[in-house]
């Protein structure tokens, strides 16, 4: 009996040891290439979701897309004669971690400027310890608009923000002919104020909808869907992030709600474009209609498609439209630091109100004016169907908006 | 029918499906808080080691995805003996001045462990095993998926047959007697340490079981057990601690409770009406439903 003690502590001491490097803090300092600028580097910091209950696809295409324009940098000679380091700390998609992490940014890693997120209620935190510090924030995927209505002069948005983004799916909703729409929304910011704002406009529109908010960590979405599917919708809208927005797939579609003849499904969320959906829901996912600011056959600027084939040759999986705004967010950044000539955070901030650069979604600048649009780059944005199983993004027809349109929305059978 | 009434039967087949499977759970750890008088904290992580076993041996093995269930059980059972072994046997030495806290301070670091031990092998991203079936069946009120049909059903058959096994054989008498009282157990000549590991590593294996069964409806990723093991702990207290009559009506109750204060209420509290019932019944009665009538 002692024999089988003392192997079961090995066992688990082995155990243990092998796990240390996952248990090891979580900023990761990005390794560069072969540029050769020379001096104290300078650090840029990323923040995301890297763990639940955030959404670790997101955070991981962040962290890596933002790589790859620190390594172009830095191979094209680096910043202001210095290399580039980019620190990524996960914020779990959670405010108090987010807020831990912004911290951590800031006093311990001493960064120049901070981009990233992908959840508004984090990233509203996080703003918090950005405007105490006087740091740049670059909001890369949260779309509140309360981000933008508290102009807090330190912080930028590159995401399409909720009212931009709700009014395109009541232009859709509409001009695709459906009459009964029903949303369900996480209980986070985005959520709730997304339900104000699609409910205001539908309302203005004349449309009888349904509304419901859900706890995005819960597993089990039935009796949710139950109370949706009473309402008899045409079309459920689902702003949910995380693995909630794979469960409600999977689940609407065993009670035979949604994708189906009688009922379309969309999703607000970029967890669709990521390969884990069909792994996690198996067909389900055939007939949904997905927003995402990419596509093939829309082609935004010459930047586009050379850092969608590089980010596919580094990481053998396509980028979704939070990678390009990643990739953005640092091209921003890099050129508000190369236009103030300096790493001084106010220095940053007022070259970020004058830049006008390319991205690889577009033109963008930051207008000052007040209201929804305070320091939003604009934003284009496309809806998608999944029409086949296991169907890869960019073989998706575009059914939204209508002057982009390659095919109508088709129903489900 | 009336819509009503199908409404309301549709709320209450959902709450009894989800409650089977609360069931597996809370049962585990009735097993191992009558034997060894501790509260696991570490049983949501072996719900998700059971979830994660079940996808590695359906997807990347090709096992049969029912089969995969067994397999979870089989795993999850051995790593359960092992951890008694090698982390709770002071419990029982004799050495410890307080075993209680010591038992909740190793069980809550395991929790911990065992949530980053799979991070750096699995990654954070979620994953579903193998569906025990494809599509739904119409139960007449409510479309339910197939997979978690059936999940339910092996809930109900895995907890009757250790039930049984609690009844009938040598192995459950001599844990019922254990729980019942240790050092009378021990007088009778039952090798009570030897005892420690089967009723740890037979809860682990039913947390697995349950893990298995809700991996291809409510994916695995690290932290999945976290709101499993809180419902488990839940019924333990609104059953009565320790009694596994309690832990099976209990789960019933919570799961029935959940689906109806949705219909009747609001859904936006969902996992507040459990709770409620909780207090509601603590309050009449204090040691929750079925006293604790250890193994009853």
């Amino acid at each position: 009996m002692k024999c089988m003690r003392w192997i079961s502590v090995l066992l688990v001491m082995a155990l243990l040891s092998g796990v240390l490097a996952g248990c090891a803090p979580k900023a990761t300092p990005a390794p560069s290439t072969s540029g050769k600028p020379t001096g104290e580097p300078i650090k840029i910091g990323g923040i995301g979701p890297l763990s639940p209950p955030g959404t670790p696809a997101l955070g991981e295409e962040m962290m890596n897309a933002m790589k790859l324009r620190i390594d172009e940098i830095n191979a094209a000679g680096g910043l202001l004669g210095r290399p580039v380091e980019l620190v990524f700390e996960d914020s779990g998609g959670a405010p108090e971690k987010g807020t831990s992490a912004m911290e951590a940014l800031i006093n311990k890693h001493k960064v120049v400027a901070i981009t990233g997120e992908g959840h508004s209620s984090a990233f509203l935190a996080e703003m918090e310890v950005a405007k105490r510090n006087n740091i740049v924030l670059l909001d890369c995927e949260a779309w509140s608009d309360q981000i933008r209505l508290r102009h807090y002069e330190y912080v930028f948005a590159i995401p399409a923000g909720n009212t931009m983004f709700n009014q395109k799916i009541a232009d859709f909703v509409q001009g695709t002919g459906f009459k009964r729409p029903f949303i369900l929304a996480e209980d986070t910011d985005f959520g709730v104020e997304g339900i104000q704002l699609l409910g205001g406009v539908f309302k203005e529109m004349g449309i009888e909808f349904g509304s419901l908010l859900v706890d995005r960590t819960t597993k089990d979405f039935v009796p949710f869907l139950l109370q949706a599917k009473e309402f008899k919708p045409d079309i459920l809208v689902v702003n949910v992030t995380g693995i909630g927005s794979y469960l409600i797939v999977q689940q609407a579609k065993e009670l035979g709600i949604a994708p189906s003849a009688d009922c379309a499904y969309f999703s607000g969320v970029a967890d669709m474009g990521y390969p884990e959906l069909w792994e996690t829901t198996g067909s389900s996912a055939v007939g949904v209609v997905w927003e995402t600011a990419i596509h093939p056959k829309a082609e935004f600027t010459e930047l586009t498609t050379p850092f969608v084939e590089k980010y596919k040759a580094t990481y053998g999986r396509s980028p979704t439209y939070s990678g390009l705004q990643a990739y953005d967010c640092i091209l921003v950044l890099e050129a508000a630091i190369r236009l103030a000539g300096s790493t001084d955070s106010a220095a940053i901030r007022d070259a970020m109100e004058k830049i006008r650069i390319k991205g690889t979604r577009g033109e963008l600048y930051f207008p000052t004016e007040a209201g929804v649009l305070y320091h939003q780059a604009p934003v284009p944005l496309l809806f998608l169907q999944y029409t086949q199983d296991k169907q890869l993004p960019d073989k998706c027809e575009i059914v939204w908006p209508k002057d982009m349109q390659t095919k109508a929305y088709t129903k489900p059978q | 029918m009336s819509a009503g009434l199908s409404m309301f039967l549709s709320y209450l087949v959902s709450g009894v499906i989800i409650g089977n499977i609360y069931g597996l759970m809370a049962l585990g750890l009735t097993i191992i808080l009558g034997v060894m008088k501790i509260v696991n904290f570490a049983h949501g992580e072996f719900y998700m080691l059971g979830g994660y076993a079940a996808y590695v041996s359906s997807i990347k093995l090709g096992i049969d995805p029912r089969l995969s269930i067994l397999v979870a059980m089989g795993v999850v059972f051995i790593i359960g003996v092992i951890v008694e072994r090698g982390l709770l046997t002071p419990l029982y030495a004799g050495k410890l001045d307080r075993p209680g806290d010591y038992a909740l301070l190793m069980t809550f670091a395991l929790s911990v462990f065992l949530m980053n031990v799979v991070i750096p092998i699995f990654g954070p991203y979620q994953k579903s095993s193998a569906p025990l079936a494809e599509g739904s069946v119409n139960l007449g009120v409510v479309m339910v998926g197939k997979t978690r049909l059936i999940a339910s059903l092996v809930s109900i058959l895995l907890m009757a047959i250790l039930l049984v096994a609690l009844k009938k054989t040598r192995l459950g008498i001599a844990l019922r007697a254990i729980a019942a009282d240790r050092d009378a157990a021990a007088v009778c000549g039952i090798d009570v340490n030897r005892m420690n590991p089967a009723a740890f590593g037979i809860g682990t294996a039913m947390a697995a079981a349950a893990g298995a069964l809700l991996a291809p409806s409510f994916l695995v990723y690290p932290a999945c057990g976290t709101i499993a093991a809180s419902k488990a702990n839940a019924i333990l207290v609104l059953g009565g601690m320790g009694s596994t009559k309690g832990a099976i009506v209990g789960a019933l109750l919570l799961g029935v409770f959940e689906a109806l204060g949705v219909l009747f209420l609001t859904p936006g509290y969902r996992d507040v009406y459990g709770f409620l019932v909780i207090v509601l019944v603590l309050l009449i009665k204090p040691t929750g439903l079925f006293g604790s009538q250890e193994f009853s």
